[in-house]
């Protein structure tokens, strides 16, 4: 079992923490980095009391718990479902019990983050005297991390069963244009990304319009965007990937690379269409036609930027995510100095200019996208 | 030894497979059949790793009924095996030794068979598309099966290992496995003691 336990570590708990490093890095910002480390252990008590004393925020906080156990478990059937692990139908042939032990603890070493600050927590609650919450808070978490290893268990016992429901697949009605090669791709098989992407993005607008008075300094609805649009970024690195081991065979298709990069502007102008429809319906309300214009297109070429940058050997999601931080900061930077106008503008020249001298120097290596 | 009964697969309401009955006994399997006939969806539904309607059931084991002893009796084998780029080949003989509760002769004794010992340390990224086929194949003879079903074993293959394939295919009906596997390469049939052939087509199987 040692062996099977190492090989499920390397090959899932290891992809996990490499795939997500940005959003614990953000998460780990958040906790730690936006307060003076003096403050940090009173910061934290306070937390930790406001969310024993308050039955909403404890609420929430449980919420985003489920959220993140919602993604360990959607991460492993998702991984498990994959070509590349087929092998880990050999699992099958354990007794029930000893592959529901298998992926107890490989969902222990996913929750591992989530559980370390649960210790402390209880330790907290246990010492004020709130057993009730202490009691609420393990019983939920346990029930999780039991249920989660139960489902995986259950995929890979009944791959040979039909599953109790079918979603009906929807054929579009007419021959897909090449952006909507990658839209669809990511529709179905990155339907959890999209929707936590576009849920993020359209909430922080939306809360952002709300609050906006009319025609204010455009800048607030840039930093938005710009914070919306980071929330894709995993979503053009999927599409890279998919891109470099799926659509190879179009490099060999006569096709200018004008077209090539008019596509990519297609793809990611459908990506953000939620947004542009929500700062569309704000238009002569909170911002002019003008600012929705630059918003446009600050968004489209934001990401195509992003996508085009990846056209580069040896790019792993670390370095991917070195570069973001470091891009975030740029165009944070340039918002602030009232130069966004430049921003799209910049974005869209630089990144044709690295496109047409990299599309064909471009060549994907294993291991990377 | 292979039971099936009204079996049946469709993709999006397209109908693969339908076979009503099809019984055979214990011995080495050639299946025939064209393109998209459903050979591989065949070998899946036998390796139970997608949902079909019907009953299949080995040496009277049913999968439905009895999955995990099912499949104890089963391996499979793909055409184009795809692994986890980062793992080495140690690493996952290692993990399908454990699921199958081999013992380390058989494995080490299948590592020189194949000529894969040199590279067992390395990850599979590094490997070739032959190394990775004779791996998959070191793989599908690990632990004590009943049955192997090796989809397009030959592909990618180089000449000199295709002796190897079929001594160890030849060792191993012997004593008793046995063996269905597809291929549109011609090889010597009388390297490999065929018992028959199967034709899919038409949406069904039948012995030739």
């Amino acid at each position: 079992m040692k062996d099977i336990h190492i090989t499920l570590q390397r090959s899932i708990a290891f992809s996990f923490y490499q795939q997500h490093t940005g959003m614990f890095f953000f998460v780990f910002f958040l906790m730690f980095g936006v307060v003076e480390s003096t403050q940090i252990v009173s910061y934290h008590l306070s937390l930790i009391y406001g969310m024993l004393s308050s039955t909403l925020f404890l609420l929430l906080v449980m919420g985003v718990w489920l959220l993140y156990f919602l993604k360990c478990l959607h991460f492993v059937l998702k991984t498990t479902d994959a070509t590349e692990y087929f092998f880990l139908t050999h699992l099958a042939t354990l007794s029930r019990l000893q592959t529901f032990c298998v992926f107890l603890f490989l969902q222990f070493t996913l929750f591992l983050p989530v559980s370390i600050y649960t210790v402390i927590i209880l330790a907290v609650a246990v010492k004020s005297g709130l057993y009730y919450q202490a009691i609420l808070i393990s019983f939920y978490q346990v029930s999780f991390w039991l249920f989660s290893s139960w489902v995986i268990t259950r995929n890979i016992h009944q791959k040979h069963i039909n599953p109790c429901v079918k979603i009906p697949s929807f054929q579009i009605p007419f021959d897909r244009p090449l952006p909507l090669f990658y839209t669809s791709h990511l529709l179905r098989q990155q339907k959890v990304g999209v929707f936590i992407s576009k849920l993020f993005s359209v909430a922080i607008i939306y809360i952002v319009l709300q609050a906006m008075d009319p025609f204010d300094d455009i800048r607030i609805a840039l930093l938005a965007f710009l914070f919306g649009l980071i929330s894709h970024s995993f979503l053009v690195f999927e599409l890279k990937r998919f891109e470099n081991e799926h659509l190879h065979w179009l490099r060999t298709l006569p096709i200018s690379l004008y077209s090539r990069f008019l596509c990519y502007l297609a793809i990611y102008s459908i990506i953000l269409l939620p947004e542009m429809m929500l700062w569309t319906a704000s238009i002569g309300k909170k911002i002019s036609f003008s600012n929705c214009l630059l918003l446009y297109s600050f968004g489209t070429s934001f990401l195509t930027f992003l996508h085009v940058r990846l056209f580069k050997s040896g790019q792993t999601m670390d370095t991917y995510i070195q570069f973001l931080l470091l891009f975030f900061l740029f165009s944070f930077f340039l918002i602030l100095c009232k130069l966004s106008i430049f921003l799209p503008v910049g974005l869209l020249f630089i990144a044709y200019l690295l496109f047409t001298y990299r599309f064909y120097n471009f060549e994907p290596t294993p291991g990377s996208n | 030894m292979l039971e099936l009964e009204e079996l049946k697969k469709t993709y999006n309401s397209h109908l693969i497979l339908d076979i009503k009955k099809l019984k055979l006994s214990a011995g080495i399997y050639w299946i025939n059949g064209k393109n998209g006939s459903g050979k591989t969806t065949l070998m899946k539904i036998l390796a139970g790793v997608i949902p079909f309607e019907g009953s299949v059931a080995l040496h009277a084991v049913d999968l439905i009924k009895e999955p995990i002893a099912y499949r104890r009796q089963i391996n499979y084998a793909e055409a184009e095996p795809l692994y986890p780029s980062f793992l080495t080949g140690k690493e996952l003989l290692k993990f399908v030794q454990a699921a199958r509760k081999d013992s380390d002769i058989n494995v080490q004794a299948l590592i020189d068979i194949w000529g894969i010992r040199g590279f067992m340390n390395d990850r599979l990224e590094t490997y070739s598309s032959g190394m990775i086929k004779k791996l998959s194949l070191a793989l599908v003879f690990i632990g004590n099966t009943r049955l192997v079903l090796l989809d397009e074993p030959l592909i990618t293959l180089e000449d000199s290992a295709l002796p190897i394939l079929f001594k160890l295919m030849s060792d191993r009906a012997k004593v008793g496995t046995s063996f269905l596997f597809t291929s549109h390469q011609s090889f010597p049939e009388s390297e490999i003691p065929l018992i028959g052939k199967i034709m899919i087509e038409n949406q069904t199987a039948r012995m030739e």
